[in-house]
């Protein structure tokens, strides 16, 4: 009986078997990537708005407090849009003639509200409450980093769902202050040596009770 | 104020001197198109096509409805927030306003749910003795009316827009007038209500000008139009004539709770029977369906 397979068998069954391997490992690969790629996650990507609205010039030029304008921070799940109401209650006087700001003065007065485009987007299947984070001394600048320094609004993190657990598995690391909860810089910033913070974070996190909150039904609900 | 629409009266056709629509009873031409041709003569047909295309057109539907659903991205959202500030639920948040709905008759007293301003949900008002939570589909609807853009924003006058100071203005010259003539030429034609407050006005102002005159005309007519509401929590037989009140329409809702608490047994304060339900109807409804006995007569 004659042999089966010619001597090149063995090479051409080696060279498919890797062959295979390269493309799978490839297209796997190329889905991890992309589903970490800005492209999905909307990391670092400017949206457009209606109006040119800058978060560095009204929070680290002039220095109003997260909560004049995203006034259910504290209290519920979303941290609110502002009404146009808002906005005159400045630009009523400043700026009040400026051609930038004229789509808020319509919205004003002809009671019509100004249609944003959403920055941060969760997926709809993700419970988040705003409320419950500052109330456990998790600042602003955890998840929106340094919003102080965005001329326009971007987001600053992945939002995925690895990137939530990080802080979830520990939340030590992301404690902070109440005073500092609404300031928009690194904690390490703001207080002084490395083994200071480290002390007081323990110190907060025995204060507000904080716990690791890895079970599903924390954010699948 | 009772006014029959003439009908056209027209020889009875030798086949058959029935009718299905008026156009056939006036014997107008037009209908006989509608009647031979499935579709009406201007409407969009399909192509004479075989069935062969027809799978064809379908399964490419399928794949790409498919398709569509393999999106990549999340598609991008809006965040529309009120243009000024109404209430002060924080954002997200529900604020709750209580009213009452005036419908055949009788106001059902309702909670509105708001969101940023805009109204978004009708339910029952649990105080309200007319509704204890419950609604029917007319007040459930009702958050749809509220966006209703044929619904009156600014006072008309004879179909022109007119500002509400010329309203103030007509007004008080008619009450120049009514003051005059004692309200002579004053007649005021309102729907059926059970409102306290427009009973006490009418009575005010009957009592100021005796000559004038009020009168409650329905646009439409329903089955529950009454001027009074049943505490059937009270019966212990109930006997309803062609009245489909636990049907959730035209009823107070609050009938369908009290009969369902006159029906509950277990865990019942009072130490009565069960009601006892019987209906008379032409047409079968919830209220015959749920009855104990059930009676189908002819409606007239």
């Amino acid at each position: 009986m004659p042999q089966l397979f010619s001597r090149s068998s063995d090479t051409i069954f080696r060279a498919v078997f890797i062959g295979l391997l390269v493309v799978v490992c490839g297209v796997v690969g190329t889905m991890f990537a992309l589903a970490r790629s800005s492209y999905l996650t909307g990391k670092d990507i400017t949206v457009e708005q209606p109006i040119p609205f800058s978060h560095r010039h009204h929070v680290a030029d002039i220095g109003i407090d997260c909560r004049y304008c995203h006034r259910g921070v504290e209290t519920s799940a979303h941290a609110g849009i502002p009404s146009s109401q808002i906005c005159m209650n400045c630009h009523r006087k400043l700026w009040n003639h400026s051609e930038m700001l004229k789509p808020v003065r319509v919205s004003y007065r002809e009671d019509k509200p100004i249609a944003w485009n959403r920055v941060h987007d969760l997926a709809d299947y993700v419970y988040f409450n705003h409320s419950i984070h500052i109330a456990k001394g998790i600042g602003c600048y955890e998840c929106h980093g340094r919003i102080d320094q965005m001329p326009l609004t971007r987001q600053a993190h992945t939002l995925t769902m690895g990137w939530c657990l990080e802080c979830h598995r520990s939340p030590i690391e992301h404690v902070r202050p109440t005073e500092f909860i609404f300031v928009p810089q690194p904690l390490s910033e703001l207080v002084g040596g490395n083994e200071d913070l480290e002390a007081l974070q323990h110190e907060l996190a025995e204060s507000y009770h904080l716990r690791r909150k890895t079970d599903c039904y924390t954010c699948h609900r | 104020m009772k006014k029959h629409l003439a009908l056209p009266i027209v020889e009875a056709k030798p086949a058959a001197n029935w009718w299905r629509t008026l156009e056939e009873l006036s014997g107008d031409d037009s209908w006989r198109v509608c009647l031979e041709r499935e579709f009406p003569p201007d409407a969009d047909e399909p192509s004479a096509s075989s069935r062969r295309d027809f799978m064809r057109l379908m399964a490419a539907s399928l794949l790409l409805a498919g398709a569509s659903g393999c999106e990549f991205t999340q598609p991008r959202e809006k965040i529309v927030p009120s243009a000024r500030l109404r209430d002060f639920a924080p954002p997200g948040g529900a604020t709750f306003f209580a009213t009452a709905m005036d419908f055949a008759g009788c106001a059902v007293g309702l909670t509105v749910e708001t969101r940023d301003g805009r109204p978004i949900k009708v339910e029952g008002n649990r105080m309200h003795p007319s509704s204890l939570g419950a609604t029917g589909v007319f007040q459930q609807a009702a958050t749809l009316d509220l966006y209703d853009p044929d619904r009156l924003r600014v006072p008309l006058h004879e179909g022109n827009l007119i500002t509400l100071e010329a309203v103030r203005k007509m007004l008080a010259e008619l009450a120049d007038q009514c003051d005059d003539d004692q309200g002579e030429s004053l007649s005021i034609v309102i729907g059926t209500t059970t409102s306290p407050t427009v009973r006490r006005l009418l009575d005010e102002m009957v009592s100021r000008w005796p000559k004038a005159r009020w009168s409650a005309v329905n646009a439409f007519q329903t089955y529950g139009q009454t001027a009074s509401v049943h505490d059937l929590s009270k019966a212990t037989s109930i006997v309803s004539v062609e009245a489909d009140f636990l049907g959730a329409r035209d009823w107070p809702p609050v009938y369908i709770r009290q009969y369902a608490d006159a029906r509950r047994i277990v865990g019942s304060t009072n130490d009565q029977s069960m009601v006892r339900l019987f209906s008379l109807a032409s047409t079968p409804s919830l209220t015959s369906a749920k009855a104990d006995h059930s009676l189908s007569v002819a409606p007239s």
